[in-house]
This record gives structure tokens, sequence and C-alpha cells, in this order.
């Protein structure tokens, strides 16, 4: 799926555009803590995108740590501008929608978004 | 051919610099593009050095110091910090299990599986804390057969 | 909106507190780590999905009287929190599913309700 549907999908708008804006997204990871985040590691060079609450620079750091080229705010939070510029600097792409996390990751998954298996 | 670093970085970490958690992580990964070509081994021990990082940022009186050690198989982190030390190791080493203040964990920290997610994708773990100070100290092996020769 | 009862039967949750009131129903879900945010959107109709599982939550739950707590990527209280909610009657249960996921599946579920 592509951003731009995804965008269509969760009603959200893209906050910063620089990156892959051309990828093929199947798979999605949500969390607020970073740690959870990092326990994800992709396996094969699948495009991921995570959905979080959380818009400081340690999610774009930890995006960044983790190759995810797209990271999709929920709760219509407020993104403060050094996250919209260390984004831009590494080229992930930032997404802000309205809705809820579970409203978000419902309607994706709804349309086919699939979760990252995740083994303890 | 395995103990003979190539190469060293060094970074302070200040107490409480949740703006900056991830920063020298970012750096440590971007620096190794050179010698890893390998992205899974850069995420692995990115990850490691992250929640290094985020340890000394929000457990620490005072900050602590990284260590970067780069072989040309593997990467040996050390990190470093002066206190106030782990009171039950065991408790820290349980997953879920924090301590991290009520402003570390509105920011997403505090999930309470840091020192985890060292052990998991690290090849090493040493843990050793004292009132004084705690030293953990890991490394990340790198599998890939490419290995660079210096 | 859907009853507890229903809940478990529909999703391979692992229950973990002992004699809650299966018929308690609840219309929303809210997913969120933080904790703060949680205090402010959770009530008596919302289940809520978390990795958090320290006691903290059962404070914010039985403030806001939210009934349902889910861990989400298997994450599991101590005892300790286990037998305060069932004190407090706030139903537990646990799933290996991560959030995203969990959050999904329980959407589906509810739009066919």
């Amino acid at each position: 799926m592509k951003i731009n549907e995804i965008c269509k999908i969760v009603d959200a708008e893209i906050l910063q555009s620089k990156g892959r804006l051309n990828i093929d997204i199947h798979t999605a990871f949500a969390a607020d803590l970073m740690s959870d985040t990092l326990f994800i590691i992709m396996r094969e060079e699948d495009p991921l995108l995570l959905i979080t609450g959380v818009t400081n620079l340690s999610v774009v750091r930890t995006a960044s740590i983790l190759d995810i080229p797209a990271v999709l705010f929920v709760r219509g939070k407020n993104v403060p501008p050094e996250t919209i510029q260390l984004a831009e600097q590494n080229e992930i792409l930032l997404l802000r929608s309205k809705h809820i996390m579970f409203v978000s990751c419902g309607l994706l998954y709804q349309a086919g978004i699939q979760g990252v298996s995740w083994g303890m | 051919m395995g103990n003979v670093s190539v190469s060293e970085l060094r970074y302070t970490v200040g107490p409480s610099s949740y703006d900056s958690v991830g920063s020298k992580a970012m750096q440590v990964k971007k620096f190794l593009q050179d010698y890893f070509p390998s992205q899974d081994y850069l995420r692995r021990l990115g990850v490691c050095v992250f929640e290094a990082e985020a340890n000394l940022a929000i457990h620490t009186t005072s900050g602590g110091d990284l260590l970067i050690v780069i072989y040309n198989n593997r990467v040996k982190v050390v990190a470093q910090d002066t206190g106030p030390g782990i009171p039950d190791i065991d408790k820290a080493l349980t997953p879920g299990f924090t301590t991290a203040p009520e402003m570390a964990r509105q920011l997403g920290f505090g999930g309470g599986v840091g020192l985890n997610n060292i052990q998991r994708f690290a090849d090493s773990f040493w843990l050793e804390s004292l009132k004084r100070g705690t030293t953990l100290v890991f490394e990340v092996w790198n599998d890939d057969s490419t290995q660079f020769d210096y | 909106m859907m009853t507890l009862r229903n809940l478990i039967t529909k999703l391979p949750f692992e229950v973990l507190t002992k004699n809650c009131n299966l018929d308690v129903t609840f219309q929303h879900v809210y997913a969120s780590d933080l904790l703060s945010n949680a205090l402010a959107s959770v009530n008596p109709e919302t289940a809520w999905i978390t990795v958090q599982v320290h006691q903290n939550i059962l404070g914010i739950a039985s403030i806001k009287q939210c009934p349902i707590i889910i861990f989400s990527e298997g994450s599991t209280p101590e005892a300790s929190v286990i037998s305060l909610a069932e004190e407090k009657g706030i139903f537990l249960a646990t799933s290996s599913y991560p959030t995203f996921e969990l959050s999904g599946l329980l959407y589906c579920l509810l739009k066919e309700e």
C-alpha cells in the first residue's frame, strides 16, 4: 500500500515528505514505548510503518536506527519542528492522523496491513 | 586477527538528556557504515547502543560515558556511569520492570526492556553495579563472512 | 458494544484475573502506553490495551472506572498486580499479539457487533 493510500485510510496529512515516498508498505507496528519498537528488527528489507503517539526526537532516531521509512503519529498530536527537521535530515516520512491509535490500527488492519511477528 | 582494535569512539551522555537520546547511537551507526556493510548487523548494534545511551540519560545522577571499540569482526561497547547504581540487578533484568522517572515515561521511555533488548541482540553481556557506579559491557559480533580486512 | 464473555471466546487471550464479572460490556477501546494519555481517555465503557504492567495502571483504571485492561505483546504483570486487580474488580488478560494486530482484530470484531 502506498503512502498516499495510507493517508486516505487514516485521514492523515504528510508532515514531512522528504524520503521514500514511493514505497509499498505491508506491515505496521504500533507502540508508544521506544524499547518495544527497538525490539522489532526487520528481517527482510520490508518497509514498515511505525505508529505512535509520542512525537519527540527519539522517535525519529528510533526509526533511523531501525531503517523504518515512515512514522504515523496518532491522536492529532502537535509535532515539534525539531522532530520534523530531524526527520527531514534523515529522510524519514512523517504522517499525522487525528484518529486515536486503536482506530488508526483498526482501519489499516482492515485495509490489509499486517502486524509484525513479534516473539519474546 | 580479532583482538586488535581498529578504531574507537567516545561519547559523554548527560543526565536527564531526554532530548538527545539516540543521537549517539545514530552517530555510531553512521560511522560504522564503512566498516560493516550488513544492515542487519548495524541495526542490532544500533539498538544496543541506543538502549545503553538511554539508560545513561534516564537512570544516572551525572550521566555517563560510552566507549565504542571497533574490531574487524565485532564492536564492543562499554557504558559507565558514576551512580546511583542498580539496587537489584535481577529486578532490573526483569522485562517490564522500570525505575524510570515519570518524566521519562511520558516521553516513551521506561518500557522496562532496555537491558533485555541488549541481552537479546548482543553476543556477550556483562553488568556490574555498585552505588558508586555501573559498568555495562557488551559485544555485538558480525556474522557476515565479508569482514573487512586491515 | 461487546461483553467480556463474548470477547474472550472470540480472541485467544490468557485471562489473568479470576472471578471477574464477564457480563461487563465495553464500547470503546483505547490503546496507549502513556499513562497520562490513558488517564485522560479511558472510562467505564473502555477496554484499555497496553504493554505497561506496573501497578500504576490499576490506579488509573480505578479512578476512571475502566473495567478491562488487555496486555499486548505477551506482557504480563506480577502476581501482586493481578491480585490487586481482582480486589478492585478490574479484568486483566494478556495476548501475544502486538498492539497493531490486537487493535486490528478487536476493531473488526466491534464493528460486527
